[in-house]
């Protein structure tokens, strides 16, 4: 079967600095994978360059098909992006913010139609901001917004959805919460790839990870074989520990000691 | 959504309430039942009111409200698209040059003697300046693909300035009376608005506001900024560019018509989001209704505020609009400021 998503030697400079060097993975429809790594590793970078959003070398397959032989829109129906922040300055109310995940859909002057309603609804449901539609975004806070903007991303009823970094702004209950829809999403047949910070929830929900450093890939593959303290050392340039934690039963590390 | 269908049908009711009023008022005392009926003949059915105001009513008043509200819609509707586009709820179509540009197009016509051979050649001159001016600006934002906000406001600056000095320049050779006379066109005026010049200005105004309208999806999603509009599905950069254009034809039509009148574009598109929140696809016609209202309005005013004596109707939107605009910059400074 053609992987949902396959990178070959991709590269990519911004302003002259090489922040993405000979990365190569490939991934599935029915997958959450973490992308994990130390600030600036190369993670985000990445998952805009897959969206299409940087001028990167080398080639990014969406199903096989060259990513820039699809047109914007096109891409806009096979990948969605969540950014880890939205530069909102304008008091839309959520149900139309997370409504613009429909464009992609829509011929340039159709109306709404019930079955983006529905897509909505649904994305409103899964991320707890239903009582929130009416609400302007411009007055909810971090969580809330980045709860809105999963919303979106979750609406735009994408194969591949990249998130980059989802939970940032959420508090513990809401980042399970985010974190089990998204595996849902997975289990429901989509390719989901995240980058994430927090290495703990990475090991609880993804199905494999990739660690980054320098803007190479270090291993990838389960989490008990990517989460060593030695490849984790190498990434973060500080001794971790790893182990798997009795009440949880899934990996979990800390800092051993600053050097 | 059903708030915004009920401002844009009271909208459209003023709309129609201040022209007929408009028709009916001036220096010369016209009564109503004889505006209604020379309006009523001039749409080809006959009554039996007094004919011997129809000349007033229908050579004069007629085209200078109708032209008063096409100007004060496309200002509107220009500047709720370019706040949009930019970003910036107090953006103005001055900012792609468009004034500066037409104002030297009309110095060159008023100055070098066309103006004086007929009614076409300061609009002319007007609109070619304006298209120059915006298609420079546009030119040097766009490099490599890239069409960035900043760029297209810097530009807009050093083109302005520099169309501005080319004006300066040009009125230092030439005579008083020039002088005079591009002083009265740039302060913005409706008093010589006539059917001719009228009608060839409102098809491409009306096509490009009508464009900007049914836009207001597109400039929906712009609002959140580059990456989220791409990864959405929009090209921003050949959206952005057609919709600036659209922008910069029916501002350079609007000054066309009645010079550069200020405030409009300023001030209608934020008292109407006021009242129909940020919804382009609402606020955008909204700002055209709302700008043929506000523009109709002060063109009345201009004519009968001084006793015997007309003022520039960009004297009243100025004197108007200044003041509100301040009102809205503080009131952003006051939220800003705000915990």
């Amino acid at each position: 079967m053609t992987p949902a998503l396959e990178v070959r030697d991709l590269g990519c400079t911004l302003d002259g600095r090489p922040i993405l060097d000979a990365v190569a993975f490939s991934a599935s429809l029915g997958e959450l994978v973490g992308v994990i790594g130390p600030n600036g590793a190369g993670k985000s970078t990445l998952l805009h360059a897959l969206a299409g959003l940087l001028p990167s070398t080398g080639s990014v397959l969406v199903s096989g098909r060259p990513l820039r032989s699809l047109s914007t829109a096109h891409r806009a129906r096979l990948m969605a992006l969540m950014p880890q922040t939205s530069p909102w300055s304008f008091p839309f109310p959520a149900w139309d913010v997370v409504m613009m995940g429909r464009h992609p859909y829509h011929r340039s002057f159709q109306a709404e139609t019930a079955d983006d309603r529905r897509a909505v609804e649904e994305a409103l449901a899964l991320t707890g901001t239903t009582e929130l539609s009416r609400q302007p975004v411009t007055r909810m806070s971090g969580g809330e917004r980045q709860r809105v903007l999963f919303a979106r991303t979750l609406a735009q009823e994408t194969g591949i959805l990249l998130l980059d970094e989802p939970t940032s702004s959420l508090d513990l209950s809401f980042q399970d919460r985010m974190f089990s829809v998204a595996r849902d999403r997975a289990h429901g047949g989509r390719l989901v790839l995240a980058a994430v910070h927090d290495l703990r929830l990475a090991a609880r929900f993804c199905h494999r990870l990739v660690l980054m450093a320098r803007g190479r890939i270090l291993a990838e593959g389960f989490p008990e074989d990517v989460l060593t303290s030695g490849s984790l050392r190498e990434a973060y340039g500080v001794p971790i520990e790893v182990y798997r934690n009795p009440v949880t039963g899934s990996l979990d590390c800390y800092v051993s000691k600053m050097p | 959504m059903n708030r915004g269908r009920w401002a844009l049908g009271g909208l459209a009711v003023a709309l129609a309430v201040v022209m007929v009023c408009a028709t009916a008022v001036g220096t010369v005392g016209v009564p109503l039942s004889a505006t209604g009926g020379a309006l009523l003949r001039a749409l080809g059915i006959p009554n039996g009111s007094d004919p011997q105001w129809d000349a007033i009513i229908v050579l004069v008043r007629l085209p200078r409200v109708l032209g008063a509200a096409l100007v004060g819609a496309a200002l509107a509707t220009a500047g709720a698209a370019l706040q949009a586009l930019l970003r910036n709820p107090l953006a103005d179509a001055g900012l792609l040059g468009v004034s500066g540009g037409a104002g030297f197009g009309a110095v060159t016509a008023i100055g070098f003697g066309m103006a004086a051979q007929g009614v076409w050649w300061t609009p002319l001159f007007a609109v070619v300046g304006a298209l120059t001016a915006a298609a420079l600006i546009l030119g040097l934002s766009f490099r490599a693909g890239r069409l960035s906000v900043f760029t297209v406001l810097l530009a807009g600056i050093a083109v302005s300035a520099f169309f501005g000095a080319a004006t300066s320049l040009v009125l230092t050779f030439v005579s008083r009376d020039s002088v005079l006379h591009f002083v009265f066109w740039a302060m913005g005026s409706l008093a010589s608005v006539r059917w001719d010049p009228l009608a060839l200005a409102a098809g491409p105004v009306l096509a490009g506001a009508a464009g900007l309208a049914l836009a207001g999806r597109h400039l929906n999603l712009l609002l959140l900024g580059d990456v989220e509009a791409r990864s959405l599905g929009v090209d921003v950069v050949r959206t952005r560019l057609v919709l600036l254009v659209l922008v910069a034809v029916v501002t350079a039509g609007a000054v066309s018509v009645a010079g550069p009148v200020g405030f409009v574009g300023l001030m209608v598109p934020p008292m109407l989001r006021l009242l129909v929140g940020p919804d382009n696809r609402l606020l955008v016609p909204a700002s055209a209704l709302g700008g043929a209202v506000f523009l109709v309005v002060c063109d009345l005013l201009a004519r009968v505020i001084l006793p015997g004596q007309e003022i520039s109707v960009g004297i009243v939107t100025a004197l108007v609009g200044a003041p509100y605009f301040l009102f809205l910059l503080l009131r952003r400074g006051a939220q800003e400021g705000a915990p």
